[in-house]
């Protein structure tokens, strides 16, 4: 098992729902897009009807119809 | 949901964020280690859900980010509690009362028998009783197979007794041997040596029919009690026509007898009879453990009255029996009135007595022959007297006297004189 430290690991499951673990913070949430700041770089999920189901400062589950997974830096 | 059991115990709430930079928030409160779900974004407003600890914890956040919130639902145990704060008592009784039903099921309130014909139910509650088996005693301490064993033992007629437990009933089948009196009586004769037949009361002979034995009477002999009527005793004769030596054997003979009987019945004329008045009066009462509480009667109190006392056990179910019972005890109040018979009424009572009687002979297997009672009526009582003749058989067992006959040279065996 080789975790590459300090990256960002996203666990989609199907459309609907999205794992994500191992980043620094929110920057920007609506309800079609969630940004968020790892790091290494910027993630944007586009989608629908976003909501977060939980959020740690481990990992966060966020649900609703995605549309896409965006790396930008 | 098991997550979700334990969100409920601790309690949660869920808010309305507003404010300058809602997502600091939530960056703090993810470094603070406060966990929040269930997050929406509405119009400018986030509106999520945490719990009670984290709440408090909120305060220094809110002041970073200059945000406020709302809080919109309540859900969970502490706020449950709070609201019935004043009524610590009744979730008290609640749990006093699951208490007690537990610990009222540990012991035996209700024994019941069943099975038998010849013991009474009190008979065998009260040898339970005496061998430390009774109403309380606690589950535990019943050993069902030393019950049975006991009851085996001390009781002759019982011959299967099984004891189980059900709920808090001790529901006992016993079976009683209904065959063994019968046999008893009639292998008795058959054990002992040769035996005679003797009368036992004063009798004209009808019949008689010898299977075994010599019989010493005839048709028409009149026999006194004691009397030999049948002698198990045959005499063997030798050549000359002399009696050798004797035969014993247990002599049978059905032996019929005329005898009588008296009969005499008197009873005064005047008679008390209870009417009852229709008045009653009732008083419930409640049976815990083994004391008794009784309300007292509303009615006056009567002067003579018949009790009846209605008991209803509580239980709950089939089995399960409480040691809590309702009593309701009913007194009729009676008047007595002294009545006269007319003579007639009078001749009648006499002669269904009569009748009783005679078909209480018949059923013991007595030809009644003749009825000579008479029924006489004066003023002040009735009286029935007189003679009932019956045929019946006569005849009781008792053991032959053994003799032998002294032959010449021989020695006489140790004997008592024998009337021949």
């Amino acid at each position: 098992m080789d975790i590459m430290y300090g990256a960002v690991i996203i666990t989609a499951m199907g459309r609907n729902q999205i794992l994500v673990e191992n980043y620094k913070g929110i920057i920007e949430y609506t309800q079609e897009k969630i940004r968020l700041q790892t790091k290494t770089c910027q993630v944007t999920i586009q989608g629908k009807r976003l909501i977060v189901e939980y959020y740690t400062n481990e990992e966060m589950k966020i649900t609703g119809y995605i549309q896409g997974i965006i790396y930008g830096s | 949901m098991l997550i979700d059991k334990l969100k409920f115990l601790q309690g949660y709430v869920k808010i309305k964020l507003s404010g300058y930079a809602p997502e600091r928030f939530l960056n703090l409160c993810s470094n603070h280690n406060i966990l929040i779900w269930n997050l929406e974004y509405e119009e400018d407003n986030y509106v999520f859900c945490i719990s009670v600890r984290g709440l408090k914890q909120l305060k220094p956040i809110l002041k970073k980010t200059r945000t406020t919130f709302v809080i919109l639902e309540r859900t969970g145990l502490p706020f449950l509690m709070r609201r019935y704060r004043k009524r610590k008592l009744f979730f008290a009784g609640i749990v006093l009362c699951c208490g007690l039903l537990y610990g009222m099921s540990l012991f035996v309130w209700k024994i019941e028998i069943n099975g038998n014909l010849h013991e009474t139910d009190s008979n065998i509650l009260k040898f339970l009783e005496e061998n430390k088996v009774y109403h309380g005693l606690p589950k535990s301490k019943i050993n069902c197979e030393e019950i049975e064993e006991e009851l085996r033992a001390g009781f002759g007629d019982i011959i299967w007794a099984s004891a189980k437990l059900e709920g808090t009933m001790l529901i006992i089948d016993v079976q009683e041997n209904l065959a063994t009196n019968q046999q008893a009586k009639e292998q008795e004769g058959t054990d002992s040596g040769p035996s005679d037949l003797v009368a036992d009361k004063e009798a004209v002979i009808y019949s008689i029919l010898t299977r075994q034995g010599t019989p010493y009477v005839e048709k028409g002999s009149k026999v006194q009690p004691g009397d030999l009527l049948v002698e198990g005793k045959n005499p063997v004769y030798n050549d000359s026509e002399e009696i050798a030596s004797y035969q014993y054997c247990v002599s049978d003979a059905d032996i019929l007898g005329i005898t009588e009987y008296q009969y005499e019945d008197r009873f005064s004329m005047w008679y008390d009879e209870k009417v009852f008045t229709g008045k009653e009066s009732g008083a419930w009462g409640i049976r815990l453990f083994s004391t008794q509480v009784k309300l007292p009667h509303f009615f006056r109190k009567f002067t003579d009255y018949d009790t009846i006392t209605d008991e209803y056990d509580i239980k709950i179910g089939e089995t399960f029996y409480l040691p809590l019972a309702f009593t309701k005890e009913t007194s009729k109040e009676y008047r007595t009135e002294r009545k006269q018979y007319t003579k007639k009424e009078a001749e009648q009572a006499a002669k269904a007595k009569l009748d009783q009687f005679c078909e209480e002979l018949a059923q013991k297997g007595v030809q009644i022959m003749e009825n000579n009672v008479m029924i006489i009526t004066d003023g002040k009582s009735c009286t029935a007297s007189g003679a009932i003749k019956v045929i019946e058989p006569i005849g009781i067992r008792k053991g032959t006297v053994l003799t032998d006959i002294p032959q010449e040279g021989q020695m006489e065996h140790g004997s008592d004189g024998e009337d021949n």
